[in-house]
């Protein structure tokens, strides 16, 4: 599924370093995109809001709190935006860390400014189908939570692959019966078909 | 005062006073009130011989006075200055005058010094004009300098091989916002979007951010430039602004605050401004390092120069930090070789290599025989709130002594 970024998608932009800071802002305007700049981790955490779509594009070598120390505390912030990290200069473990801490992508200084730009839009479209899915999720966990406890067991029992005959025999329920409760965890889910249900389904149970 | 018959077994006083006098190995001569030359020795002679091919010259007889005033207004730059000398002692300003002065032959570097002595006790006035060589002891001394130069030297390019991550990254932000105001501005032309407004801001920027790239690497190489050992007018300003740029990176990764505090006039003394740096640099990056090891908090995180004028002839520079400083009996070993303030053993500090001297533990030492070859002073203090304050001094070279 490929989603459109919407029209507030935003390049978060954290550098110490206010020339270097206004420099990406400018590059990335220049190609459309909505730039917010934060002179430090700090910065940013209290002025922020996590519910703007788009991505975070971080410089790690910073004073204070630093681009790693950041990271760590993204999520527990309720930011949940891909994060490109700048480096100077990336080691391994600085890397192991990053990467454990939830970076997406590292960029080195000097960088190329297409590969930034690059880096920038494809976080920005995977963070919208992030949010798409996690929109699909939600309402899918909001239809099932209306069903009763009956259907849940025939839905789960569809899912898994089983036709009304079986399922009928599993629950020790007439095929009639089963055919009322399936059409109803059909209505309630408004899945098209079996297979429409189970695609939805399993979606929201892997994301 | 000689007795009359204080030596019998010459016929008389003046002829063992006499040779005496020809026997001293310096060239003395003896003026009268008026700077004329009235008794000159061998020695003085001899020397006038070999140099000036024409003894009589300078013998008795000479206005020697008015042979320096002629001497000062041709070239000579120090005759001036004997002469002054000369007629202060007469007049009896002073007892006593010396100056070290060059005077090379065209086939050997000489130095001599001169000195003019009043003789004590005697009316009418009569002062000793004598030169020595001392040539052998301002060799020796070029030498010392020399080897100190060298050793500067080396340990400036073990110190910028340590820095060197920093200036990368120093270098590599200008590098990277020129990039990025450049590639904007292409785009927005390719793309028609083109506000001349903001093509001047990234114009401008990249303008200033290529000089800002191109002062980081005068400052490198002339920080890694060989010796020269010159003694020049030096703003301590510059010298600090110039040292605190080059740190300025390790400072920042270690979340510490350089902050300046200096005299609004600037504030000069005269050397080799590199080396002057170069103690500036060791201290600040030492101050950098115990900070970070010891973990101090962020918020305190803070190396203070302060420069001011220390009254009446010495220029002086603070170098406060807020780190765990050292106990107090540690701090006149600070400058012994091989000391350090971190860690138990020096082995251990040699094999880590953290000195800018490629760990040998030697930089502090350098830069006190920098600053006394300067002829100041290098001092460690202990601060009332915690953390070291070095202080060092150095002769304070004021406005009207520039053009001397």
């Amino acid at each position: 599924m490929m989603a459109e970024p919407s029209e507030n998608a935003t390049v978060f932009v954290i550098d110490d370093d206010p020339t270097l800071r206004r420099s990406i802002e400018f590059l990335s305007e220049s190609v459309g995109l909505k730039v917010e700049a934060f002179g430090s981790g700090q910065e940013f955490l209290d002025d922020a809001d996590a519910t703007t779509p788009g991505a975070i594009v971080l410089d790690v070598r910073m004073p204070g709190m630093s681009g790693l120390d950041l990271l760590d505390a993204l999520t527990d912030n309720g930011f949940h935006h891909p994060v490109i990290i700048i480096t100077g200069h990336a080691d391994v473990p600085m890397a192991v860390r990053a990467l454990k801490a939830g970076a997406t992508e590292f960029i080195e200084k000097p960088f190329n400014d297409q590969d930034l730009l690059d880096r920038v839009q494809k976080a920005i479209e995977w963070d919208a189908e992030q949010r798409v899915r996690l929109a699909d999720v939600l309402v899918v966990k909001e239809r099932s939570s209306t069903l009763t406890p009956r259907e849940r067991e025939v839905m789960d029992l569809v899912i898994d692959g089983n036709a009304n005959k079986q399922i009928a025999a599993t629950l020790g329920l007439s095929e009639k019966t089963i055919e009322v409760h399936r059409s109803r965890v059909m209505r309630k889910m408004q899945a098209t078909n079996a297979a429409d249900l189970i695609r939805m389904v399993l979606e929201s149970r892997t994301a | 005062m000689m007795e009359p018959n204080a030596h019998p077994e010459f016929s008389s006083e003046a002829s063992f006073l006499r040779s005496v006098f020809d026997a001293l190995p310096s060239h003395a001569a003896v003026l009268d009130g008026r700077g004329v030359v009235v008794e000159v020795n061998d020695s003085w002679r001899r020397f006038g011989a070999e140099n000036e091919g024409d003894t009589k010259v300078l013998g008795p007889g000479v206005d020697y006075l008015a042979v320096c005033d002629d001497a000062a207004r041709s070239d000579a730059d120090g005759a001036l200055e004997v002469a002054r000398g000369i007629r202060d002692v007469i007049a009896g300003v002073r007892d006593q005058y010396h100056m070290c002065y060059p005077c090379h032959s065209p086939d050997e570097q000489r130095w001599f010094q001169v000195r003019v002595t009043r003789c004590a006790g005697l009316d009418p006035v009569r002062v000793v004009v004598s030169h020595e060589t001392i040539t052998e002891a301002q060799q020796i001394e070029k030498l010392s300098r020399k080897h100190q130069s060298d050793l500067a030297h080396m340990m400036r390019l073990g110190t910028i091989n340590e820095m060197a991550t920093g200036l990368a990254h120093e270098l590599n932000q200008p590098l990277a916002a020129i990039g990025n105001f450049a590639s904007g501005c292409l785009r927005r032309v390719e793309s028609g979007s083109a506000e001349p407004e903001a093509l001047r801001e990234a114009l401008e920027t990249i303008v200033s951010e290529s000089r800002r790239a191109g002062e980081i690497l005068r400052r490198v190489r002339q920080f890694v430039r060989k010796g020269q050992d010159l003694n020049v007018r030096v703003d301590l300003g510059e010298v600090v602004r110039d040292s605190t740029a080059l740190v300025n990176a390790e400072a920042r990764e270690a979340g510490v605050d350089l902050v300046h505090e200096f005299a609004s006039e600037p504030v000069c003394a005269t050397g080799d401004p590199v080396q002057i740096q170069q103690v500036v640099i060791n201290i600040i990056r030492n101050a950098v390092e115990a900070i970070r090891d010891a973990e101090t908090p962020l918020k305190k995180r803070r190396i203070t120069v302060r420069i001011k004028p220390d009254h009446p002839s010495l220029a002086r520079v603070d170098i406060i930090d807020s780190g765990p400083g050292a106990p107090r009996e540690r701090i006149p070993v600070l400058f012994d070789p091989f000391f350090t303030t971190k860690g138990s053993s020096v082995s251990q500090e040699i094999a880590k290599g953290t000195e800018g001297d490629g760990g040998m533990g030697l930089g502090l030492t350098l830069c006190r025989s920098i600053i006394e070859t300067h002829g100041g002073e290098l001092r460690a203090d202990i601060n009332r709130h915690g953390g070291l304050t070095f202080t060092f001094t150095l002769p304070l070279l004021k406005d009207t002594d520039s053009d001397g």
